[in-house]
């Protein structure tokens, strides 16, 4: 069996030796590119550069690898120190390294490296050329907002890192790198800043990622699943970003990020339940407007998770809940329509959801389609056809748009089946069975040793800070507790400042 | 903290009753026949009831659909069973928390209106804050039948009618549970809102005036509008109506008041044997029509308007007492009840004397007017 492990192989002091247990182990790779080198006068020296195509930069490659090294003339050879003469004095780019592991050098080279194989050494340089190409940065397309930084991560592990960096000038903001995945050895980079972030929380991290054992990691949500805690639960433990200044901020609070190459998401964790209300427009707008869609946003979480089930409750359980004249006009939209209520809701809420999927996955120009699809056939025609009722239709046509309000996804649509199928067989009774359930789960949720409803249950002033509204910036002086004991964020200067 | 706790726990015990009680049964909705009124009759010869009723239909015209309704009728030894027999009818269970009205025929509120609502107060479904009407000269099922076109369901129509009658004061405002509140209080009467059909240009709608006065559980006779008026005004519960009066101190204009806001004060006296009773009326009222030249707004003749409409609403007031202390013996004025919260001891000499206390009551009225205003001008519109 093939194996993509090296480091029991050994390098020796001949260069043809050398070069044939490279070309073994890229045997029908066909973008490996061997270069052959004679250097050095009077004795010439036969040394070989080895690269991919594609994944190096010819420029680099040319003008400061092969150039320099054919225009010196290195008289004096002692094989001891012609590596280091070779880095300190010829080869003009900035990361060189010496290595002789065959670990290294395979990595090396399908990550754009270039290696120089000198002849009757069993060491390399591994010269940084990496030359692929990135995607540039742009603005995040599933998190836009109106105000504030539009910024969002690419794919490339180095770029994201430099966009977190260039928010937080601080040597206490610390990168520790690790390769996950057999097969696809993908860089992990966990981000935090010392001094803030906890350190049981850092070793619960590390150990969580060291007990990865998976042949690929493709994007971060790998990790995610991986490590989060109540891998059941329809509640995400960890958090997932497009954007660095929400990175930063979640840092700043304590928390850690783990960025992934390859995929532009990073995760951050510990994370509560509140987060899934704040937006990190939330902070850069004036904190009255932002309380205000905070409640907002708590309102649609109560709609899209519990409309449905009251409605169906209420329609064939507890008529009397409601005023005659609303009785009577969904009394009269009911009448003739062949389906219990509970179908009806089930099957608008799947054809959203169908609907909703297949907007995602269209290409844009089509897109247009499905809203006249959505809108007319199903929604109208339904209705005319009395195959559906005109309240479903809204109620789900509500629902389906609070789920989409939310800045983070949450199980909102996993919580309102549940909720639909108990009250449809309990009524009210079911659906507040539904709720407690519910509450005790959310209760009894932890993330990283933070508990998932923090600040929840009680409504003490420091609380509702930043979790019913958005105090201002100039009040939130505490950082959230026991994410951290370095707890002072805001001096309170504000009074004075401006008396 | 503590204290803090306290209240969620309160909040926690007063929310379980609220959320996690009622019936709960699965119905569809569209299964259900929402009635909207009722109607009860009598025949006279097999001495069944006779219960009609409204029941609410719903049929698609185009985009909207339009509410209306339809009578059933059934028949049965009791209430409750002639409720049951109306399903062979109508197919569908009936529902009965949206009902509004419930009319019940003059003949049997004069034989005792007690087996007719039991089971009306008593029924879950029911809703207490029905209206409970007397149908006066007809069938209680004929005030059904005849619809008006600004409310297709005539039920819905009463219920508007009812709602509105804060400013007409031509009827009393008679909920069932009010009715069993008053009729279960000591030697109290009551009086409840009647409704009878009349012409209406070239159609027959319902109209909703005057009262039907009880003693005990029998009715014993009606008021008209313009009495029941003062018998609000008597018992302190008016809020708007209108005062009437032609051709004041002989001129040739008449005045229209309308009464804002009043404050009735009722004294009882005993005096040697005989029981009297002081009523002081305070109405605020206004000028809202002047039919004539005369204007009013000149202080002599604001005093002598004052001095008529004074007059006025004494005669009323005293004529009105008269007929319920002569004609139907029947305290709907809480009289007996002013003297049993004041003068005990008197009402209690009375009881065990066995006379009927309230026709025994001289009574007194002395009205205070005051008049504020006359609308949008001082001026009446003269001729030039």
């Amino acid at each position: 069996m093939k194996t993509n492990d090296f480091s029991n192989i050994k390098l020796v002091n001949s260069l043809d030796e050398n070069i044939s247990i490279i070309k073994n182990i890229f045997i029908n790779d066909r973008t490996l590119i061997y270069r052959e080198l004679l250097f050095g006068a009077p004795t010439s020296i036969r040394c070989m550069i080895v690269y991919i195509d594609g994944m190096a930069s010819y420029e680099v490659i040319n003008e400061s690898v092969i150039k320099p090294i054919l225009l010196s003339n290195i008289s004096d050879i002692s094989n001891i120190n012609i590596i280091d003469i070779l880095m300190q004095k010829v080869i003009l780019t900035g990361d060189n390294k010496r290595t002789n592991n065959v670990d290294i050098i395979v990595n090396g080279i399908i990550y754009g490296k270039t290696m120089l194989f000198i002849e009757g050494l069993d060491e390399v340089i591994s010269i940084n050329t990496i030359g692929w190409k990135t995607r540039s940065i742009s603005e995040p397309q599933a998190e836009t907002i109106v105000r504030g930084p539009r910024e969002g991560f690419t794919e490339s592990l180095n770029l994201n890192l430099s966009l977190i960096r260039r928010r937080a000038i601080n040597p206490n903001l610390k990168f520790e790198f690790m390769r996950l995945g057999k097969q696809t050895k993908t860089q992990i980079c966990v981000c935090y800043i010392e001094g803030i972030a906890l350190e049981p929380i850092h070793e619960e991290l590390l150990k969580r990622l060291n007990d990865i054992d998976i042949d690929g990691i493709l994007d971060s949500g790998y990790i995610e699943e991986m490590i989060k805690d109540a891998p059941y639960s329809p509640f995400r433990t960890v958090i997932n970003t497009e954007r660095p200044d929400v990175v930063v901020g979640k840092m700043l609070e304590g928390r850690f990020a783990i960025f992934c190459d390859g995929s532009p998401i990073a995760l951050t964790l510990p994370s509560v339940f509140v987060e899934v209300f704040q937006s990190n427009e939330d902070y850069y707008d004036n904190f009255l407007y932002s309380s205000f869609v905070r409640g907002l946003r708590w309102l649609c979480f109560f709609l899209g998770t519990s409309v449905p089930a009251i409605y169906v409750a209420i329609v064939t359980f507890h008529q009397e809940l409601l005023p005659t004249q609303l009785l009577i006009s969904i009394y009269s939209a009911r009448k003739g329509v062949p389906f219990p209520s509970i179908v009806e809701a089930m099957g608008m809420m799947l054809i959203f959801e169908i609907l909703r999927e297949a907007g995602l996955r269209m290409p844009k120009n089509v897109g247009g389609a499905i809203s006249i699809v959505g809108a007319l056939v199903l929604g109208d025609a339904a209705v005319n056809a009395k195959l559906a009722s005109a309240p479903i239709v809204m109620i789900t046509a509500i629902t389906g748009l609070t789920t989409i309000m939310l800045p983070q996804v949450l199980g909102i649509i996993e919580i309102r089946i549940i909720f639909l199928l108990l009250s449809s067989f309990l009524g009210l009774y079911g659906y507040f069975f539904g709720v407690m359930g519910l509450v005790l789960h959310m209760m009894s949720l932890r993330s990283f040793g933070i508990p998932y409803m923090l600040n929840m249950p009680a409504f003490t002033a420091q609380d509702i800070k930043d979790t019913l509204i958005r105090a201002p910036w100039w009040n939130m002086y505490l950082r959230p507790k026991m994410f951290t004991k370095n707890t002072k964020r805001v001096k309170k200067a504000r009074k004075k400042a401006f008396k | 903290m503590k204290k803090k706790k306290f209240i969620i726990l309160i909040f926690t015990i007063v929310m379980c009753p609220v959320i996690l009680c009622g019936c709960w049964n699965y119905k569809e909705i569209d299964s259900l026949a929402i009635v909207a009124g009722i109607a009860i009759d009598k025949d006279l010869n097999t001495k069944e009831y006779i219960v009609t009723t409204e029941i609410i239909t719903t049929q698609l015209q185009g985009v909207s659909s339009v509410i209306s309704s339809e009578l059933f009728t059934s028949r049965g030894d009791s209430i409750f069973q002639a409720m049951r027999n109306m399903i062979e009818k109508t197919g569908l269970r009936l529902y009965w928390s949206g009902t509004k009205v419930v009319i019940i025929n003059e003949s049997i509120a004069t034989e005792g209106i007690i087996p007719v609502i039991d089971w009306i107060s008593r029924d879950s479904d029911v809703r207490p804050d029905i209206w409970l009407l007397i149908s006066k000269g007809n069938n209680a099922a004929e005030i059904l039948k005849h619809k008006v076109k600004i409310n297709e369901v005539t039920s819905f129509h009463l219920d508007d009618t009812m709602m509105s009658g804060k400013v007409l004061s031509g009827f009393k405002d008679s909920r069932l549970s009010t009715f069993i509140d008053e009729i279960n209080s000591k030697g109290n009467s009551t009086a409840i809102a009647t409704v009878k059909n009349e012409h209406n240009n070239d159609s027959i709608a319902p109209r909703l005036t005057g009262s039907a006065i009880f003693k005990a559980d029998k009715m014993v006779g009606y008021l008209d509008d313009k009495e029941t008026l003062y018998v609000q005004i008597i018992k302190n519960k008016i809020q708007e109506g209108l005062v009437v009066l032609k051709n004041v101190a002989g001129s040739d204009t008449g005045v229209t008041l309308e009464i804002f806001q009043n404050r009735t004060k009722l004294t009882p006296i005993y005096n040697n044997g005989s029981v009297s009773m002081q009523i002081d009326i305070y109405p605020i009222v206004a000028i809202d029509e002047l039919q004539g030249s005369t204007d009013f707004m000149n202080e002599e003749n604001l005093e002598t308007l004052q001095i008529e409409a004074e007059k006025e609403i004494e005669f009323r007031v005293q004529s009105v007492i008269n007929k319920l202390q002569n004609n139907y013996h029947s305290d709907i004025l809480d009289f007996q009840d002013t003297f049993n919260k004041e003068m005990p001891k008197v009402s209690e000499n009375f009881r065990k004397t066995g006379k009927d206390i309230f026709t025994e009551i001289k009574t007194d009225v002395k009205v205070h007017i005051q008049i504020k205003g006359s609308g949008k001008t001082i001026k009446p519109i003269s001729k030039g």
